[in-house]
């Protein structure tokens, strides 16, 4: 078992990076890791819905194959760029070290922090179990049956693809479901979380890593400190791998940052929207609650700058983010109704 | 519409997010710090203003409640997101806060660093984690009752009983027991209310917290297979069970 989750650690912070450095336009490590974290569950969500939908199958083993075929080109081909542009990891290890001199004590003050978060997230369990499991079961039934939601359908689950996509790499790496769910992603996620964080930083303070330091490490601390009032903020560090925390701790905080800096630019960026979008296919295969989560911010962000700037750009990029959502919201008000049987 | 007693409901059911009003009020001043910050471009005044409509109806749980309630049928829809962008939003308003600080007094950021630790030191995370029982974090309780019941047959010859106990704690007990059972993978078990319903397989499980009944279910034909602090493990072999 030791050895079938090293393997799954393995397995999924590589491919992650594999996918991750496929894109020409990755800036730093944290980048790397979120854009092949985000294209894993845009495919997966695609194959999950061609799996569901049209092929009509509640097969995860079809999924898991066609999810596999999607992305391992993909992976090998970002595995190819990284040992040709050997060059470009070696600049982004030095903008790495870099930024941690910029500002040594905040630095390794908050890598202390968010490392401890980490491997606490890995190795303790939260004392209240809560809703875990009731999606521990979702998933260990899936990788027993082999068929996806073989639970039970509910309207909740009916967009998501979160469940299945950790049932496929239970079912993969040959650990039960629950280690998955309790051991492996926890680490990625909150790991992910910070990324999204750090990301944010760099536009919000223009590059200044000093700052953007100090920003994570507050950051940490503040996160930490929800704890003591229960705050939903805090539940990336107790059940990271509730489909209902990945909104709001790493789409959102990138959907801000992408926001930010297409505000800043005189004509919206049409890869900036499409990262956007993604990010908003991610938030709505995550999670029924994305529903109001994602417009809300959208609509908030676009009709500030209607308003005061006159950006109507802004607001049509916003439309065109929330599509995910609206196509979630018809979905789930259908088989709420009844209108859709599967 | 809802009148002012469904409101003051709908607010008193709701004061557990009201509990995080020391965020909350951080959250807003933090917002506006970040408005009338002279060192931040201007194009964040709007993004704080965004932020700011984004935190009223993120914080103001009427509303969102109202229109869950009157225009949804359906809870996912008052799932606003949970903690949106609150931490970033402190955080950014905090380094901005500490930024002006800094100009003024040289020692600001030792200072800082001290106080956080402190403050981190002070949260007890303990008193939110544990160390588990095993590598499946599920109830150790679910995992041994697996075992007993693997004693008793496979997967297809049993079915499982779970009998309900008179007090709250054990009730809680073995319903994390039951879908601990889940969790690890027993679902393809029987899970009936009680043993009149029971039609395939070998044996019934019986699955009854410690207070139960001792003497009933044995004089029932049941058998002990083990026990845990919590519950009981019966069998029986299904011929002999009420059909």
């Amino acid at each position: 078992m030791q050895v079938q989750l090293f393997l799954a650690f393995i397995y999924i912070i590589i491919i992650t990076v594999m996918i991750g450095s496929a894109f020409k336009r990755s800036t730093g490590i944290a980048d790397v890791m979120l854009r092949g974290f985000i294209f894993q569950l845009v495919v997966f969500s695609l194959c999950y819905y061609i799996t569901v939908f049209i092929l009509h199958t509640m097969s995860l083993d079809i999924l898991a194959r066609l999810y596999l075929f999607s992305t391992s080109l993909v992976a090998i081909y970002g595995g190819c760029r990284v040992i040709w542009h050997r060059g470009q990891v070696k600049s982004m290890l030095m903008e790495l070290s870099a930024s941690i001199s910029s500002n040594k004590v905040y630095a390794f003050a908050s890598l202390v922090i968010i490392s401890c978060q980490v491997v606490r997230a890995g190795i303790m369990e939260p004392i209240s179990i809560s809703d875990n499991c009731e999606y521990y079961q979702v998933i260990t039934a899936m990788v027993e049956k082999g068929e996806v939601y073989a639970s039970g359908f509910a309207a909740k689950y009916v967009t998501s693809s979160w469940y299945p996509y950790e049932a496929f790499l239970a079912r993969f790496t040959g650990c039960h479901g629950t280690i998955i769910a309790s051991t492996v992603l926890p680490v990625l996620l909150i790991l992910l979380a910070y990324c999204a964080l750090w990301r944010l930083g760099q536009v919000v303070f223009e590059g200044d890593n000093r700052k953007n330091c100090l920003f994570l490490f507050i950051a940490a601390i503040v996160t930490e400190g929800m704890l003591i009032n229960a705050d939903p903020a805090a539940y990336m560090l107790v059940w990271p791998t509730w489909g209902k925390n990945l909104p709001p701790t790493i789409v959102c905080p990138l959907l801000l940052a992408l926001f930010i800096e297409q505000a800043k630019m005189p004509q919206i960026d049409v890869r900036a929207t499409v990262w956007m979008f993604l990010l908003s296919v991610v938030a709505a295969n995550a999670t029924a609650a994305s529903m109001l989560a994602v417009p809300l911010q959208m609509f908030a962000l676009s009709i500030v700058f209607l308003f005061r700037k006159k950006r109507i750009d802004l607001c049509l990029m916003s439309v065109v983010v929330i599509i995910p959502e609206i196509i979630q919201f018809i979905l789930y008000v259908m088989f709420s109704s009844g209108r859709l049987a599967l | 519409m809802m009148h002012y007693f469904e409101l003051t409901e709908v607010i008193s059911s709701h004061a557990h997010q009201w509990g995080g009003g020391a965020f909350f009020v951080l959250y807003i001043l933090v917002i506006f710090l970040l408005i009338y910050n002279r060192h931040l471009n201007r194009c964040y005044k709007n993004i704080a203003i965004s932020l700011s409509i984004i935190s009223l109806i993120r914080y103001f749980p009427p509303i969102v409640n109202f229109f869950a309630l009157h225009f949804f049928k359906g809870h996912e829809f008052a799932r606003v997101g949970w903690g949106l962008l609150v931490v970033p939003v402190i955080s950014i308003g905090l380094v901005c806060a500490i930024e002006e600080l800094s100009e003024k007094k040289r020692r600001i950021n030792a200072f800082i660093v001290i106080v956080s630790m402190c403050f981190l030191i002070g949260i007890n995370a303990k008193s939110y984690f544990k160390l588990p029982d095993n590598k499946y974090k599920l109830p150790q309780e679910a995992v041994d009752v697996e075992h007993m019941v693997e004693l008793v047959g496979c997967e297809t010859d049993v079915g499982l009983t779970f009998c309900p106990s008179s007090g709250t704690q054990s009730f809680k007990q073995i319903e994390l027991v039951y879908y601990g059972l889940k969790a690890y993978g027993c679902f393809d078990y029987q899970v009936i209310a009680s043993s009149q319903e029971v039609v395939d397989g070998k044996y019934e499980v019986l699955i009854t917290s410690q207070d139960y009944y001792k003497d009933y279910v044995v004089a029932g034909g049941y058998e002990e297979v083990g026990e845990t602090d919590n519950v009981i493990v019966y069998k029986k072999p299904l011929e002999t069970a009420y059909k």
